[in-house]
This record gives structure tokens, sequence and C-alpha cells, in this order.
């Protein structure tokens, strides 16, 4: 968490849908003010988190509660992300989960991959995901899933 | 040594079992200054026992995952020598290409250290000096110290502040907001944190060890596991209060 690495939203229109890009990291200087100009459902991006604090979780989480009633909806979620969905149940709050990634880390030479994932393959809680993939780094070993499929999508239930 | 539990039997302090996380964080709120669970399938808990004579005796504890001679050490000056200080930490632990713990470490230091900065320092009336809004410089008898080193089997972390401020019940009633019912939603925004920090730490490691000396110093010493979270019932918590 750099000082440069500080927190930006960034708005774009991806299928005719407004999509505000997260990026950097989230502390106790991160204003979210400016999201409640947006009128309609807010789809959120967090691709772009590097870093999250305490104090940025508080943030967010009091933050939601002025968002209260509008449809919300988190896309590209880290798993720095997923964790702090699985450890504070309220910073998801009432949110839809509309993709995460999910990590990777080959067991011959350690190579790290994070994979998109969208809603339908994690919904209620029962994951399809592969266990593991092909590494496409050594091309020799496999790429497991570096975390517990059910603990990684506690969120989902 | 100060027990927590008033009047209670040495064995009565620790709380020994297989726990969730959050049984344990219920333990913590309960006023047990002592957690531990394991699922050794019946071995012995070298952790346990060593809290059982610590208490017995009137000392601290020392852990067999605190003990090594090859620390390096870091000093934190500022808050924002902490942007710095964190990644090189990272890097001096050789965490480069594992980013799911590489994320984990950096975390708890990032927690450790704000809590040092921003909760040990008080003012002659009683209140933080410090705000988070703020940056902070750090006089030369604030500095915080840092030890670290990893092996193979995870990576060990010490921060060590010079104010002594953190009090046992600070740490039940943050355990009690954040493990206790309606956990989460008491994240309150009148209070600075709401305890979330130390939350935050104590599902992120494996060993926590937190020793007060009441208006000196402050020492939350932490161990992180390289295991995969295959084991998510083996971990300790324990409060110390030198005298």
């Amino acid at each position: 968490m750099l000082p440069m690495d500080k927190f930006k939203m960034e708005s774009t229109m991806a299928n005719e849908k407004k999509v505000v890009y997260f990026k950097g990291a989230v502390d106790e200087d991160t204003d979210f003010n400016a999201l409640l100009k947006n009128e309609g459902p807010l789809r959120l991006n967090f691709a772009g988190v590097t870093a999250i604090n305490s104090c940025g979780i508080r943030s967010w989480v009091n933050f939601l509660k002025e968002l209260s009633g509008k449809e919300i909806i988190y896309e590209e979620c880290p798993p720095l992300i997923v964790r702090q969905m699985n450890m504070v149940p309220s910073f998801l709050g009432k949110a839809q989960v509309a993709s995460v990634f999910i990590p990777y880390i080959c067991d011959n030479c350690e190579h790290e991959k994070t994979v998109l994932v969208t809603e339908a393959q994690f919904k209620g809680g029962n994951p399809q995901v592969a266990e593991t993939i092909p590494c496409e780094n050594c091309k020799k070993g496999e790429m497991e899933f570096d975390g517990q499929p059910k603990q990684y999508f506690a969120f989902s239930r | 040594m100060k027990p927590a539990r008033k009047n209670a039997l040495p064995e009565e302090q620790i709380a020994l079992g297989t726990f969730t996380r959050k049984e344990a964080g219920k333990k913590v709120a309960l006023g047990f200054q002592h957690v531990h669970s394991q699922n050794n399938c019946g071995k012995e808990d070298a952790c346990a026992r060593a809290t059982e004579k610590a208490i017995t005796s009137g000392k601290v504890a020392v852990y067999p995952w605190e003990e090594n001679k090859e620390s390096q050490t870091a000093i934190i000056s500022s808050s924002n020598s902490r942007y710095e200080v964190i990644p090189a930490i990272a890097a001096g632990l050789k965490l480069k290409h594992k980013r799911g713990l590489r994320e984990r470490v950096e975390s708890v230091l990032e927690e450790l250290i704000t809590n040092a900065i921003y909760h040990a320092y008080t003012r002659k009336d009683g209140d933080e000096k410090y705000e988070r809004k703020n940056v902070i410089q750090l006089e030369k008898s604030e500095v915080i110290k840092i030890k670290y080193f990893g092996n193979r089997q995870g990576y060990f972390i010490s921060v060590k502040d010079c104010g002594g401020s953190m009090e046992f019940s600070d740490l039940e009633k943050s355990f009690g907001r954040c493990y206790g019912s309606g956990s989460y939603s008491q994240i309150d925004s009148k209070e600075s944190g709401a305890g979330l920090g130390m939350y935050l730490i104590f599902e992120a490691v494996t060993h926590v060890k937190v020793v007060c000396k009441r208006g000196v110093s402050t020492t939350i010493t932490v161990w992180i596991s390289d295991e995969h979270p295959a084991k998510p019932e083996n971990f300790s918590f324990n409060f110390f209060e030198e005298e």
C-alpha cells in the first residue's frame, strides 16, 4: 500500500451499462462520495484494488448504508476482496457478486495465476470450478486452487 | 502477571479445545486471556503446555514458533514509512512469488503498525495522541520496532510500541463486537477502527501473543503458517500483562 497507489474511481460504459472501476488502495483516506451522484444500478469493478485495511473496510461498510435500497453489483473481485467478503459479511451487504478471480499456484514452479469465474459457477455456495489446471509457465506441473473452494465461496451461500 | 478471569485457577484461564475462529473469538470476549485450539489427534500441544507453565510461574510464555536467532529488524518512524517498510519486509521474507501469503503478511503488518501508531500513544488527558487522517512523524521515543523472520514452516512478525496503552478489556470489547451476536453489523462509525484490525489479524494468523507492560510497551507477535489452510483449527491467542 504505497502513496502512489492512492485510491481512484474511473467510470466507463460497457454494454450500455455504467461501470465504476476502483483502483489502488482502500484506506482511511478513501472517499466514496462521488458514487452518490450515480443514478440507476451501481456496477463496481474491484479488479484494480491493490490493498485494503481495516479503516478502508469500515469506510466501505458505512458508505454502503448510504446506498441502501440501490442495486449494487460487484464484479471482477480479486482474492483480497473475496477474503473481505468472507470475513466481514457487511462488506458485501446486499450486493450481488457477478464475478470473482480465483487464485491458482503451480506445485512445480510456484507460478501464480488468477482466473475469472462468473456467478453461474459459484452461486449457492456450490462452486463448479477446476481444482487444478495445467501450468502454462513450466508446462510440467499442475496449478492448484490456492485455497479451499467451499471456504473461498462462503460469501455466495 | 494478572489473570483477567478474576479468582480463576490457572487451568481455568485457558480455553482448550477444537474451536472455529468465531468460537475462539467469543472465548476472548468472555474473558479468556489464553485460547488454544488444536486438532492434533491427541498429540501434545506444546504451545498450550508453555502457556500453562507461564501462568503457573507468573512469567510470559516463550513459544516454539518464536524461537529463532536470525530475525531481521525494521523501524517505523512515521505513518508514511510503512509504505516502504511493509514491501521491504515482504521482500525480505521472499514472498515475491507467493501472492496469497504476501497479501496476508502485508495486511497483518499494516494492521499491527497502524494499531501501534494510532492507538499506543496517548496525551496527558488519556485521549489518543494521533489521528488517522494525519501524516504522523513519531518522536524518537515512540518509534515502532519490528522483528521478522521466515522459515519453511512460516513467518514470524513482532511489532513493539513504546506506549503500552493496550488493555485486555480493549480486546474483549473488539472481539465481542466482531464475534458477538449480530457480528459485523457493529462496525461502529463513531469509534476509530471498531476493533476490526485485531479481528483481521486474528483471522489471518496461526498464533498471536500480546504482551503489555502498562505505560511502557505493547508487543504483538504473530506466526503465519506456510501450510495450506487445511488445519484451520490449529491456532492460539495469548495475552500477558507484565507488571
